[in-house]
C-alpha cells in the first residue's frame, strides 16, 4: 500500500501534498465542533460566544445538579446496556447462519440484516408507534431497547462477519472430528475467534443507541438522555450543554481506551455494507 | 407399503436425511434476528403503508377514499416544498461529502503511513462523540458571536455578523460533519483494494496524475463510491436532528414534519403517507444505484 519515498513518480509528490493538504484541512474540520464544545464549556458568561470568557466550573455543577439530565443518563444507559446485549447475541446468531453457503432465505436474512442501516429510522419509529398498543406496550424502556437492537444487531453482524474473514473452518472440522460436542466446538474454538468482532459490535451497538434519537422520538416519552439535551438546547442553549458534552466527549475517550485493544484499525476500516 | 417398522437406525438415519435436506442449522441461528426483527422493523414498515391507506391502530379506520391522505400530501404546496428541500439537500450533502472525502480516504489509503492510526481515530470521533454535542459545537461555530463570525468580523470583512445559526448553512456544514465517515470508510475500503501496480502501468505507459486518477482510480473506487453515496443519501433523507436544532422553519425538511404531523399535531395519516413517500424515495434510490451500479461495472465480472 504504502511506497518508498524512492519509488515517487514525478506527478506523485505533488498530488501527494496537495491531498494531504486537503486531508490536514478534512480533519480539521472534523474535529473543531468537537473542540468548540469542549472549550465553551469553562465559559463564566451566560451565552455562547467565542471566544470563551473567564475560566470557571458553574455550568458543569448547573449539568450535575439538574436532575432531567441525570434521570436522561441512568434511561439512556439501561437503554443502551440492553440493546447493546440483544445485540450481540442476535448479531453473532445472524453472522453464524450467514457464514453457511447456501440455504432457503439466505438473501432475506441478509436484507434483514441490511436494511434497518439503510432504511430511515424516523419511518420505523412511527410505524412502532402505531403498532405499540397492539403489542400492549407502552412508550417507554422495552419498546427502545427492542427497536435500538435491530440497528445494533446488523453492526454485530457485519463485524463479526469480518472476523470469519480469515477462520479457517477446516479448525472446526478437526475439533468435531476429535470428539468435541458442536457446543464445546463453538464455544472452544468459533468463540475466540470471533470475540473480537463481538466486542466490537457490541460497543458499536451501545454508542448507537445511547445516541439514538429518530426512534426514541417515537418509542419513548422523551425520556433519555439526546431526547433531554435537545428539549433543552431548544429552549436555551446555554454553556450547561457544553459541560454535558464535554463529560459525554470524556466518556467516549474513557470508552475508546477501554475498547482499544479491540477495536483494530483494519477491523474499522472494514465496518460497512457488503 | 412403507408401513414396515422403523429400526432405531432407521429413525437416526432419516433425522440426518431431513437436517441434511432442510438444515435448520442457520434458522436457528438467524430465529433472535428474526424474532426482534419482525415485530420491530418489519411490521412497523407494513403498519406505516397500510395506516397512510386504510387508517386503523391508533386512529379511526378510513372508509371510501383511500388516497385521500396522499392527496393532501401531494398537492399542498408546503409538502411539495418539503419534499424539494429534503432531496436537494441530501444531493448536495452527498456531493460534499464525496468531495471531501475522497481526497482524505485516497491518503489514508497511499500515503498516511504513521498518521493512518490518528485518522481513524479522527473519523470515528464524529460516530462516537453524541450528536448533540456536534450540534452544540456547530452553534458555538456559526453563532452570531461564534467563531466564524467573530473571524470575519475582526477581518473587517464583514460589519454585522452573517447569519448562519438556524439557517440552511449551519444545517449543511452539520449535516456533512455528520456524514463523512459513512463515505469515506467504504472509499478507503475500496480504494484499498485497487492494486497499485495498474497506478503503475498506466503511469509508465505516459499517463499523466489526472489521467490516472479519472481512468484507473476513480472506476476502481466505484464500489466504495456507490457504497457511500447510498449510506449518506439515505441518512440526510431521514435526519431529524440537524434541521430541528440548527435549520430554519423557512426550509422544513422530511423527518421533522413526519414528527409534527404525527406526535405534536396527530394528524396520523398525512404523518404516515409522509413516511411512506420517504420510504419510497429511499428504496428508490437504493434500487436506482444498485441497478446502475451493476451497468456500471458488468465489465468487472470478466475480472
Amino acid at each position: 500500500m504504502t511506497l518508498a519515498k524512492s519509488q515517487l513518480y514525478a506527478g506523485e509528490r505533488a498530488e501527494r501534498r496537495w491531498i494531504g493538504l486537503c486531508t490536514a484541512f478534512v480533519s480539521f474540520y472534523l474535529v473543531l465542533p468537537i473542540l468548540m464544545a469542549i472549550a465553551v464549556s469553562f465559559t463564566s458568561r451566560s451565552r455562547i460566544q467565542f471566544p470563551p470568557v473567564g475560566f470557571s466550573w458553574r455550568w458543569y455543577e448547573a449539568a450535575l445538579a439538574n436532575r432531567e439530565f441525570v434521570d436522561g443518563l441512568v434511561m439512556s444507559t439501561l437503554i443502551a446496556t440492553g440493546s447493546a446485549i440483544v445485540s450481540a447475541l442476535a448479531g453473532t446468531g445472524a453472522a453464524m447462519a450467514l457464514r453457511l453457503r447456501a440455504f432457503p432465505a439466505r438473501t432475506g436474512l441478509q436484507l434483514l440484516v441490511g436494511l434497518p442501516i439503510a432504511l430511515p429510522a424516523v419511518v420505523v419509529g412511527l410505524g412502532l408507534l402505531f403498532l405499540l398498543p397492539t403489542y400492549g406496550l407502552k412508550q417507554g424502556l422495552v419498546p427502545a431497547v427492542l427497536s435500538h437492537a435491530v440497528i445494533g444487531t446488523s453492526y454485530v453482524t457485519y463485524l463479526v462477519g469480518a472476523s470469519f474473514a480469515n477462520f479457517d473452518p477446516a479448525i472446526e472440522r478437526a475439533s468435531l472430528d476429535l470428539g468435541a460436542s458442536r457446543w464445546q466446538t463453538f464455544r472452544l474454538i468459533t468463540l475466540p475467534i470471533i470475540r473480537p468482532g463481538i466486542i466490537t459490535g457490541t460497543a458499536f451497538a451501545f454508542l448507537l443507541s445511547f445516541d439514538n434519537v429518530s426512534l426514541s422520538l417515537f418509542v419513548t416519552r422523551g425520556e433519555t438522555l439526546p431526547l433531554k439535551l435537545m428539549q433543552h438546547i431548544q429552549f436555551i442553549a446555554d454553556p450547561a450543554i457544553a459541560a454535558v458534552s464535554t463529560m459525554l466527549v470524556g466518556a467516549s475517550l474513557i470508552f475508546l481506551i477501554v475498547f482499544r485493544r479491540a477495536l483494530s484499525e483494519r477491523q474499522l476500516s472494514g465496518l460497512q455494507r457488503r | 407399503m412403507s408401513t414396515i417398522a422403523l429400526g432405531e437406525t432407521d429413525i437416526r438415519s432419516r433425522i440426518w436425511a431431513w437436517l441434511d435436506r432442510w438444515r435448520p442449522e442457520p434458522l436457528l441461528w438467524s430465529a433472535p434476528l428474526v424474532v426482534i426483527s419482525v415485530p420491530f422493523f418489519i411490521l412497523p414498515l407494513v403498519a406505516i403503508i397500510w395506516v397512510s391507506f386504510f387508517g386503523g391502530l391508533v386512529t379511526a379506520p378510513r372508509t371510501g377514499n383511500f388516497l385521500a391522505s396522499y392527496w393532501a400530501i401531494v398537492s399542498e404546496g408546503y409538502y411539495l416544498s418539503v419534499y424539494a428541500n429534503t432531496l436537494g439537500t441530501a444531493v448536495g450533502v452527498t456531493a460534499l461529502t464525496f468531495v471531501l472525502g475522497f481526497p482524505l480516504a485516497y491518503f489514508m489509503v497511499r500515503w498516511a503511513g504513521p498518521w493512518l492510526p490518528w485518522l481513524i481515530w479522527i473519523l470515528y470521533l464524529p460516530i462516537i462523540v453524541s450528536v448533540v454535542v456536534r450540534v452544540f459545537g456547530w452553534m458555538v461555530i456559526t453563532a452570531d458571536r461564534g467563531l466564524i463570525n467573530q473571524i470575519l468580523v475582526s477581518l473587517t470583512l464583514v460589519d454585522r455578523p452573517v447569519r448562519l445559526l438556524y439557517e440552511i448553512e449551519a444545517m449543511t456544514l452539520a449535516m456533512v460533519h455528520r456524514y463523512l465517515p459513512l463515505m469515506v470508510l467504504p472509499l478507503v475500503n475500496a480504494i484499498g483494494k485497487i492494486d497499485m501496480s495498474m497506478d503503475r502501468a498506466a503511469s509508465s505507459l505516459g499517463a499523466g496524475r489526472m489521467r490516472v486518477m479519472t481512468s484507473i482510480t476513480l472506476p476502481l473506487a466505484l464500489p466504495g463510491i456507490f457504497a457511500g453515496t447510498q449510506l449518506v443519501f439515505a441518512s440526510v433523507l431521514s435526519d431529524f436532528v440537524m434541521p430541528s436544532l440548527l435549520g430554519t422553519t423557512r426550509f422544513p425538511m422530511m423527518a421533522p414534519a413526519i414528527f409534527e404531523q404525527s406526535v405534536q399535531l396527530l394528524n396520523w395519516m398525512p404523518a404516515a403517507a409522509i413516511a411512506s413517500v420517504l420510504l419510497i424515495f429511499v428504496v428508490a434510490y437504493l434500487l436506482l444505484t444498485t441497478l446502475t451500479y451493476r451497468r456500471f461495472t458488468r465489465w468487472a465480472a470478466l475480472g
